[in-house]
């Protein structure tokens, strides 16, 4: 049954990671802005919507 | 008269306004006007038009949002130092409220102003805040080049020096977040160590493991119980200073009993203690308070005349204009007020005439003509050409800002669990008093050596937590609700007050009346091209009624006009492109003399003629919104209603229709109108004020609730407990009504609680209360109260029609 001090140390260590992840994640301002990112990973990247000016002046698309 | 082309229905692929006879095309899409096209144009040659992709016509008409004031300020530097958030040879960072704001589209754009600015190194929205993070080297683009573009793409940033107090709120947001997240991470862990403790494992392990397993929960406890719960431990302290009790002693004493008694247990071998409910227990009351705390955060409910105010105005000194911070204003000073926008501090007109816009100061809805030597009070607007103004006070003592200077704006506010909550739980301690001298009692008398147990028992037991967890989900599910609604409160308090009322004080210009009025009967009866000539005829007058014709059109200069003349009066005369229009009274828009018909001439009619022929007629003055009958209808049983106007008494016939007539009052002035909720106050009444404008500041202020009424939300508002959007004013019996029945929820959660504390405490007297029953009790209680305010909260809403 001694191999509960392991384990029992293990899984205290693993949620003060987890604890600490979440801490540093409020400091970071991960949790402020709960709604824009959900739109801004829609938006295409500058590369591609940077070709689109090129080829969309044209009136063609270049994809 | 040309064919009719291309205004079957089509909407402007900018704004989405519908397109009128001057509509414009670029490429293969339709604009409503110039401004729009510039726009699509300016984004069009940045490659940026997947704009248009994300959302239906998104853009905002820039003649809309451009409230015409000037930016020259921007290049001061001490102004721009606190303005920015990081100010450096090389970086600059920004952050602007941009009320505008308002789908996918506007992210996009904004997100991707470094391709529209040289300079700017990034940006980045945060959509619920309505606000804009801009980073840019002030080397290559300056402050006011970088606003300048915003404006240039139709969203016009709010600037205001006093955004510091915003902050101050999100810190104390993240704190309790904190709080949480540490509880939880306690209370997990404590709750596995405690298992040993309630099945029968202790025959598998030894002792050992026990004493470590005690041992580590109780040091898990102490930063749960030195950071997590501190708020509790202060509020109560503060109480106990005051010699007040409210809910916070009722926790605390709760808290400290099952902590002491814990503590003892573990240290002196005898049992695990109580840690699992205590660290549940604050977790639990934690996530209440987050859930209450939800705040409106694009919503600002403490701005002053501060905000509405400019910044800075031009300076005059000898031949030397110069733009300078408005507080920085002297008596004596020679400013220059362009039109549109507003006079920041008393003072005297010194050259010509002006035509002074005071609707949003004294509610009075017409201009004010104002001729040379003429005192022109703060915060009213120019209505037209410069003004040369030498200033008479300063900006904090002039006649509207010393408003703020009053009491009311002092009052302390009260933060926390609402009174009545407070006085529940304090009936409630006295009973737990009760019961735990009469357990001591009757242990010491029975049993010595049980007394200490089943007195801290009973105090454990007997702890409001079910009540002091049922208010805060009770009160933030209400305030959702009716944020859904148009109604957004300050705070969760104030659904107390709302509930409390007694009477109504209406204002009524932009309460009661709107002015998004004539709008219908000015057009019906004219061409497209002729409404046009009547606005560009309107253009040139200074008149109000004019002013208001001209806002009809955007572009009023393409048309020449010959023989323009003002007879004062009477109205104008223009001829365009060989037409002849007339705009003012009867008898001299028409060729043929006229009988004038009595109620016409009473309300001021005007008319408009082309060629001799009168094609319309309207009535300037403001029109009541539709839904007001119904509404002092349903509120007049159960509320007094009063109405305070700073406006003359030309509808008094009409509102007398609605409201008692005793009850209305003209020509109010802002600090009568905060004297008068005062008196009503002293007779006894809770008093509720709805005001939109800067002259209802005081008003609201002092009334016990004060709501803000307003077309856009997040314009300017003056300091409310609430903002209401227009629209939903005909909800307000229905939101005062809901606001009642919540004393309902929370009164059934008391019922709850009792029953709980009743299971608990039959265990607790006989000085029995194990562990595991605190450890089953707690959380089953705090889940199914918690179930109930929800369910109950809807069914509430759903009775009153809410949702």
């Amino acid at each position: 049954m001694e191999i509960l001090f392991v384990l029992f140390g293990a899984s205290f260590l693993l949620a003060i990671i987890f604890l600490v992840f979440f801490l540093s994640s409020i400091k970071n301002g991960q949790f402020d802005d709960m709604h824009t990112p959900s739109v801004r990973i829609l938006f295409e990247n500058k590369q591609t919507s940077e070709t689109n000016i090129e080829n969309g002046k044209s009136g063609k698309r270049n994809l | 008269m040309p064919p009719v082309i291309n205004t079957i229905a089509r909407t402007c692929y900018h704004c989405g306004e519908k397109c009128e006879q001057d509509s414009v095309m670029s490429g293969e899409h339709q604009f409503c006007c110039t401004g729009c096209m510039t726009v699509y144009e300016i984004l069009e040659n940045n490659g940026l038009c997947e704009y248009y992709d994300f959302e239906k016509n998104p853009g905002i008409n820039p003649a809309k949002s451009f409230d015409h004031k000037r930016w020259e300020f921007l290049d001061d530097k001490k102004i721009q130092k606190q303005l920015t958030d990081y100010f450096s040879e090389t970086l600059v960072i920004v952050s602007f409220n941009i009320p505008g704001m308002h789908c996918s589209s506007c992210i996009y754009l904004l997100e991707n102003l470094s391709r529209l600015a040289k300079g700017v190194l990034a940006s980045e929205v945060n959509f619920l805040k309505k606000e804009i993070t801009i980073k840019f080297d002030p080397g290559e683009i300056s402050l006011r080049k970088v606003v300048e573009t915003l404006l240039s793409i139709g969203y016009a940033p709010e600037i205001s020096l006093n955004n510091s107090e915003k902050n101050a709120a999100s810190g104390k947001n993240k704190k309790i977040v904190y709080q949480i997240g540490i509880a939880g991470f306690c209370f997990g862990n404590i709750m596995i160590l405690s298992l040993p403790e309630y099945f029968d494992f202790k025959s598998l392990l030894t002792s050992d493991f026990i004493h470590l397993f005690r041992y580590v929960n109780l040091l898990l406890i102490i930063p749960v119980l030195v950071f997590s719960a501190s708020d509790y431990f202060r509020n109560s302290w503060f109480a106990l200073k005051n010699l007040r009790s409210n809910m916070d002693v009722a926790v605390t004493i709760g808290i400290a009993g099952l902590a002491v008694q814990s503590f003892y247990d573990v240290l002196s071998g005898r049992g695990g203690g109580f840690f699992d409910s205590l660290s549940g227990l604050i977790f639990f009351l934690l996530v209440g308070r987050f859930f209450q705390q939800k705040t409106f955060q694009a919503l600002s409910f403490d701005r002053d005349y501060k905000s509405y105010f400019p910044l800075a105005i031009t300076r005059v000194k000898g031949s030397d204009e110069k733009s300078i911070n408005v507080n920085d204003l002297m008596i004596g000073d020679d400013i220059l007020v362009h039109n549109r926008e507003l006079i920041p501090a008393d003072s005297i007109l010194e050259k010509g005439e002006a035509f002074i816009d005071y609707s949003f100061v004294t509610g009075e809805s017409r201009a004010v003509l104002c001729s040379e030597g003429d005192l022109i009070y703060a915060g009213g607007r120019n209505q037209g050409t410069r003004l040369k103004l030498k200033i008479f006070k300063t900006v904090s003592q002039s006649y509207l800002t010393r408003l703020w200077n009053d009491k009311a704006f002092n009052k302390e506010e009260q933060t926390g669990m609402s009174i009545w909550a407070n006085s529940l739980s304090n009936y409630f301690m006295v009973g737990v008093i009760i019961i735990a001298a009469a357990t001591g009692i009757y242990w010491k008398i029975n049993n010595p050596a049980l007394l200490m147990r089943s007195v801290t028992a009973v105090l454990i037991v007997a702890c409001p937590c079910v009540l002091a967890l049922s208010i805060p989900f009770t009160f933030g599910q209400i305030m959702r609700i009716m944020g859904k609604k148009g109604l957004y409160l300050k705070n969760a308090r104030c659904i107390e007050k709302l509930a409390a009322i007694h009477s109504i004080v209406f204002d009524k210009t932009g309460t009661l009346t709107t002015t998004e009025n004539n709008d219908h009967e000015f057009s019906s009866n004219l061409l497209p091209e002729e409404k046009e000539w009547v606005a560009a005829a309107a253009s040139q007058s200074l008149h109000p009624i004019s002013r208001l014709l001209k806002d009809e059109n955007t572009n009023p200069e393409y048309y020449p006009i010959t023989n323009w003349e003002e007879t004062i009066g009477a109205g104008i005369k223009a001829t365009i492109n060989g037409n002849e229009i007339k705009i003012g009274k009867k008898d001299f828009v028409s060729r043929e003399p006229v009988n004038e018909e009595g109620e016409d001439h009473l309300i001021g009619k005007t008319y408009i003629s082309v060629n001799g022929i009168i094609k319309t007629g309207f009535a300037p003055i403001q029109k009541l919104r539709d839904d007001i009958e119904i509404l002092a209808q349903s509120l007049k049983s159960k509320f007094r209603l009063y109405i305070l106007s700073g406006d003359n008494d030309a509808q008094k016939s009409i509102l007398e229709k609605y409201f008692t007539k005793d009850n209305l009052y003209f020509r109010q002035s802002p600090q009568q109108k905060l004297e008068f909720i005062e008196t009503l106050q002293e007779s006894g009444q809770n008093v509720m004020m709805i005001g939109d404008g800067l002259n209802d500041a005081g008003a609201l202020k002092a009334s016990n609730f004060g709501i803000t009424v307003t077309n856009d939300i997040h314009s300017f508002t003056p300091a409310a407990d609430a903002i209401l959007d227009i629209n939903y004013l005909g909800l307000l019996p229905k939101f005062a009504s809901l606001a009642k029945d919540t004393r309902k929820i929370v009164l059934g959660a008391l019922l709850f609680s009792i029953m709980y504390n009743c299971i608990g405490l039959s265990f607790a007297v006989r000085g029995n209360l194990q562990p595991w029953v605190a450890a089953i009790l707690m959380p089953v209680s705090s889940i199914t109260v918690v179930l109930y305010t929800r369910l109950a909260s809807i069914a509430a809403a759903k009775r009153n029609k809410l949702l």
